[in-house]
């Protein structure tokens, strides 16, 4: 028999367009909990309110409209659509004035296509020769160099030579500059960032917007102006107080957080990795972990069965781990990873541990890491789990999975919010230690304490992919919390799931899809006791 | 009307070669027919699309005949096509006349969600009393009597229907409920049923009972009237061709060495199924064991390694990996000394002779990779929870039905012909196939060389679908002995199922999707031969 309501697979348009106008608020608030708005997000948001009833008559409606426009117009600001659409909706002639500028030259409907060009490297040059082409031939078109330079951010890189070519009209300028601003300031130029502030303060409000202030007040702190970026931190606040994620970082910026050194040296510790195949990481991982203030921690590798070498780099990296309790489990196949972890938690070693850390074979992670996310989980005693920032390799580093938070519980559909904003890099905003209800497990420490009578790590997901989220969602569920780590950086070399720029199809999406459809099946029928969690943490 | 294989259009042929029984399968039949008969090549082909569109329909209705929808579907059809004889329309306006759709059923949704069939009856019988001139109820309790192998329960829901017309619709199903519960006095219902009204299915029905009471020449000689005058009917094709040529009593010994491979987590489950392979264990074959995560499993292969005199090997392991994994395991660490390996559920219990059934089943298809039987639901033998693997096509989507979670086309399916009728004998022929139920699975080692169990199919489900269309597209089919009765604790649970299935799906590329179809349009064809 169908369901009364039907599972609804994944896709933030279709998940919108599920919920009424209260579900829709209260997703987004919950959003805001969690991350700033990035422009994808924000125009879902706001095709989902256009599409409301009577919208025109619901002032409150319309207000979160204008703020969602807001930020895409702050995200995207020289893109014509944004801004006419937020033109009109808010009366701003500012905007008008700059939507009328950017409408004024002939766009083709190609330049909108650049995202769509991500995880292709060969049509992005295209692409880019394209767009290079276009400006040399249009000078002063700032919605092809604002592409451009969309381009370069996703390269992570600085402006390339087109910058040279581009001459903005004198009205654009300031806007311009606020824009290449932002640019550097997110993609690590900090020097070059640093130089151009004054020229995007001096611009005034209109340029100095919190966007911009956000991403100054983290230039300021790496160049170590703790107090000028808290000084940043707070106006950008007042200009929008429903920052969440910069209230949070402002006060760990007042209160930072301090790691006790000692604590993997006098806590017993069990640090558990599993590997498929993966040698060379896998050796690098082992590397970089022997390099870290492990303590008194023994280390447990599991071989899941590897046909390549993980086996003797295991054993080899012995020496890596003197005077340590370092031993390797050689399986003879490959379990998948629910069982790979539910194996290491049954070695009674590991059992009588107080904490499990469990780590990717794929993962670097810093000195203090272990440290950290002990005395994360030591000033929480209801906390279960804490989790590191992931974020993939590379400077600057994108980020690649910080925590999630449940977004929507009802018939049909039940969701977790996005891991990470889409494609931004780590400028240190989101170096905060917070609760959530998942974070990821790639590199992430559990109290043993907590795990009894709690489920395994669930083989319904086997290989991988989601038996971590419903580990901790189910941990969340008996009432134990999740604490995600920022201060802990962990460089996550491969992503599974469905990743930005990189959509899976075939039999990875059949995972991917399978896996949520067994996620949504298994959580469905607590949605009762799901619901009390929606918004808790965010 | 004159019966061509030829003059079926591909769709059409590509599902009766999967048989033709099963109420949704019938109903997919027919639509085929019934939809390309207006775009028929010629009029012979026309007439031919009709017919069988109108059969198909009426033998989905014989397969439920309180059906009033079907019922009424059938009187609007007979308005159009003056086919069905007077009895026939006399009983289908009967039922249509007397059927509607219950108002609420939300209740009704729970009871069966709860899956308690004794609920399930008090409530549908308290509803049969207080709407006695509704047969919706009564419908259901009937099925719900068939399905459960009651055969009381049909005869008491069906003791209002004196009336000569509701008499037609009513003996099917007395017949199909003694057949379900006791075969040696099934042949009289069935005999009643077939003098009655002339539907489809009357004498396949009669020939399975006569074959389940052990009258062989009589039900050989039903089979063929049945097919001469009804020569399009697969499924009885299938069972004539398997009893005349003594396939479907035949035994022959399992080529080369074997080797068990079995692993469990439930003590008693693996008792059955050790208990039940021991006394055929040819004396070459070895036994392979992993307790998963249960000292009560442990101690039990403990046991069995005394009663097997050192043929049965085993090891614990802290947990089930699930059946894939658990299975690779136990190929990673006993893969070098056997022909064949034969992987069996706990709890799998197969019928008496199964190492000379599937021996035969072998026999007769040489080059069959894999070998497996027909797997009946512990609990309710009735049930038939596998047969002979095969697949719907959707290459035009036809399979619309099926939604995929992600959206998009469904480009296969396994068929269901054995998912909502109990068995009744409708799988006890012998063919090649494409895949067989990974309960009970016979696979020969060569052939399964590097392939592996998938892991994306824990913690057990699909993972046999998805092997057979391996060894398939590899040009190795599965061997279906459906004379071989295995009793296997029901799969996963629904929601597994179907996530399962859809990684299945989505695993196949287009063009590995059309080679299944033309493998599968060989290994069915002799079911359409004449």
């Amino acid at each position: 028999m169908p369901p009364e309501t039907p599972y609804t697979p994944l896709g933030r348009l279709e998940e919108l367009d599920r919920l009424d106008l209260a579900g829709v608020l209260a997703y987004l608030r919950i959003y805001l909990g969690n991350f700033l708005l990035d422009a994808d997000v924000a125009m879902a948001m706001a095709g989902r309110l256009l599409r409301e009833p009577g919208l025109e008559r619901q002032p409150k409606t319309l207000r979160t409209l204008a703020y969602v426009l807001g930020k895409a117009v702050q995200a995207a600001p020289f893109d014509p659509r944004i801004l006419d659409l937020a033109a009109r909706l808010g009366g701003d002639p500012g905007l008008a004035r700059r939507a009328a500028l950017l409408t004024a030259l002939p766009t083709d409907q190609a330049a909108w296509n650049v995202a769509r060009c991500l995880g292709k490297p060969r049509l992005l040059a295209g692409r880019r020769d394209w767009l290079a082409g276009e400006l040399r031939r249009h000078p002063g078109h700032a919605a092809y160099a604002a592409q451009l330079l969309a381009l370069d951010y996703f390269e992570g890189a600085p402006p390339g030579d087109w910058l040279s070519g581009f001459r903005p009209s004198e009205e654009l300028v300031p806007a311009w500059n606020r824009l290449l601003f932002c640019h550097l300031a997110e993609t690590g130029h900090d020097a070059a960032a640093l130089e151009l502030w004054p020229k995007v303060e001096a611009a005034g409000q209109s340029a100095r917007d919190e966007a911009a202030l956000n991403l100054a007040a983290e230039l300021f702190r790496r160049a170590g102006d703790s107090r000028t970026a808290q000084a940043l931190y707070a106006c950008s606040l007042v200009q929008d107080p429903l920052q969440e994620p910069v209230r949070r970082r402002l006060a760990e910026l007042a209160a930072p957080f301090a790691p006790d050194p000692g604590l993997p040296g006098s806590r017993e510790t069990a640090v558990c990795l599993y590997s498929w195949n993966k040698a060379e990481l896998l050796g690098r991982t082992l590397k970089t972990l022997a390099g870290t203030n492990l303590g008194r921690a023994r280390v447990r590798v599991l071989v899941n069965g590897s046909t390549d070498d993980s086996l003797a780099v295991a054993r080899a990296a012995a020496g890596l781990f003197p005077d340590r309790d370092y031993r390797v489990e050689p399986l003879p196949v490959n379990v998948g990873a629910p069982a790979a972890r539910n194996w290491l938690l049954s070695l009674p070693e590991v059992r009588q541990a107080e904490y499990v850390a469990f780590m990717d074979d794929d993962a670097e992670v810093p000195d203090h890491w272990l440290a950290s996310l002990l005395t994360a989980l030591e000033a929480d005693p209801s906390a279960a789990v804490a989790g590191a920032k992931v974020v993939s390799p590379g400077r600057p580093a994108m980020l690649q999975y910080l925590y999630r938070t449940l977004a929507v519980a009802q018939k049909g559909l039940i969701r977790l919010t996005d891991p990470t904003p889409i494609a931004r890099y780590d400028t240190g905003l989101y170096d905060v230690v917070r609760p959530a209800d998942t974070v990821m497990g790639c590199c992430h420490v559990l109290r043993t304490a907590h795990l009894d009578g709690a489920p395994g790590f669930d083989i319904r997901y086997s290989p991988s992919q989601v038996d971590d989220v419903a580990h901790d969602l189910e941990l969340r569920l008996a009432g134990r919390r999740v604490l995600y780590c920022g201060p802990v950086a962990c460089v996550h070399h491969q992503s599974t799931g469905i990743s930005f720029g990189v959509r899976p199809s075939g039999p990875a999406l059949g995972n991917v899809l399978g896996n949520d459809l067994k996620f949504h099946a298994m959580f469905e029928p607590r949605l009762a006791q799901l619901q009390p969690l929606l918004g808790k943490e965010a | 009307m004159r019966y061509d294989p030829a003059l079926l259009p591909p769709a059409l042929a590509r599902l009766l070669g999967l048989g033709c029984t099963g109420r949704s399968h019938l109903a997919r039949l027919a639509d085929a027919a019934l939809a390309r008969a207006g775009t028929a090549e010629s009029r012979e082909q026309g007439a031919l699309l009709l017919e069988l569109g109108v059969e198909f329909l009426l033998e989905a209705w014989e397969a439920d005949p309180l059906d009033g929808r079907l019922a009424a579907m059938l009187l609007s059809l007979a308005g159009k096509l003056p086919i069905l004889p007077r009895p026939v329309l006399d009983t289908l306006r009967a039922v249509a006349g007397r059927w509607r759709e219950p108002g609420n059923t939300a209740y009704l949704d729970r009871l069966i969600l709860d899956n308690d069939p004794g609920k399930l009856g008090r409530y549908l019988a308290d509803q049969a009393r207080r709407e006695p001139n509704n047969l919706a109820w009564t419908q259901r309790l009937s099925r719900l009597g068939l399905e459960a192998g009651d055969p009381d329960l049909v005869r008491s829901s069906l003791a209002g229907l004196t009336e000569p017309a509701m008499r037609g619709a009513a003996l099917p199903l007395l017949a199909d409920a003694a057949l379900a519960a006791d075969p040696a006095q099934a042949v009289r219902p069935a005999s009643e049923a077939a003098a009655g009204l002339d539907l489809p299915g009357a004498l396949s029905r009669l020939a399975r009972s006569m074959l389940a009471a052990g009258q062989r020449d009589q039900a050989l000689a039903t089979l063929r009237r049945s097919l001469e005058k009804r020569p399009w009917r697969s499924s009885d094709r299938l069972l004539l061709n398997c009893a005349e040529s003594g396939a479907d009593q035949a035994e022959a010994p399992l080529p080369g060495r074997l080797r068990v491979l079995l692993a469990g987590a439930d003590s008693s489950a693996l008792n059955a199924t050790l208990s039940a392979l021991a006394p055929e264990l040819p004396d070459h074959a070895r036994v392979s064991a992993l307790a998963l995560g249960n000292t009560q499993a442990a101690d039990m292969l403990r046991l069995w390694t005394e009663r097997l005199a050192g043929r049965l090997t085993w090891e614990e392991l802290p947990l089930d990996p699930g059946r894939p994994a658990a299975r690779n395991w136990l190929l990673a660490k006993n893969n070098t000394d056997a022909d064949w390996l034969l992987f069996a559920d706990p709890g799998a219990v197969p019928a008496p002779g199964w190492a000379g059934r599937l021996g035969a089943a072998l026999a007769a298809c040489p080059e069959a990779a894999a070998a497996g039987g027909k797997v009946l639901a512990a609990g309710n033998p009735g049930r038939v929870l596998a047969a002979d693997g095969g697949l719907l096509f959707g290459l035009e989507g036809e399979l619309g039905e099926h939604a995929a979670p992600g959206g998009g086309q469904v480009l296969m399916a396994p068929a269901d012909l054995h998912a909502d009728l109990p068995d009744l004998g409708r799988f006890g022929y012998t063919r090649p196939c494409l895949f067989a139920s990974g309960a009970f699975l016979l696979v020969r080692a060569d052939a399964l060389g590097e392939e592996r169990f998938d892991l994306r199919f824990s913690p057990r489900a699909h993972d046999d679908t998805d092997l057979g269309l391996r060894l398939a597209l590899a040009g190795r089919p599965t061997a279906y002995a459906g004379s071989l009765a295995i009793v296997a604790p029901a799969a996963e649970a629904p929601d597994v199922e179907t996530a399962n299935l859809y990684k299945a799906q989505m695993k196949l590329a287009l063009s590995e999707v059309t080679r299944l179809a033309k493998v599968q349009d060989e290994l069915f064809a002799p079911a359409l031969r004449p």
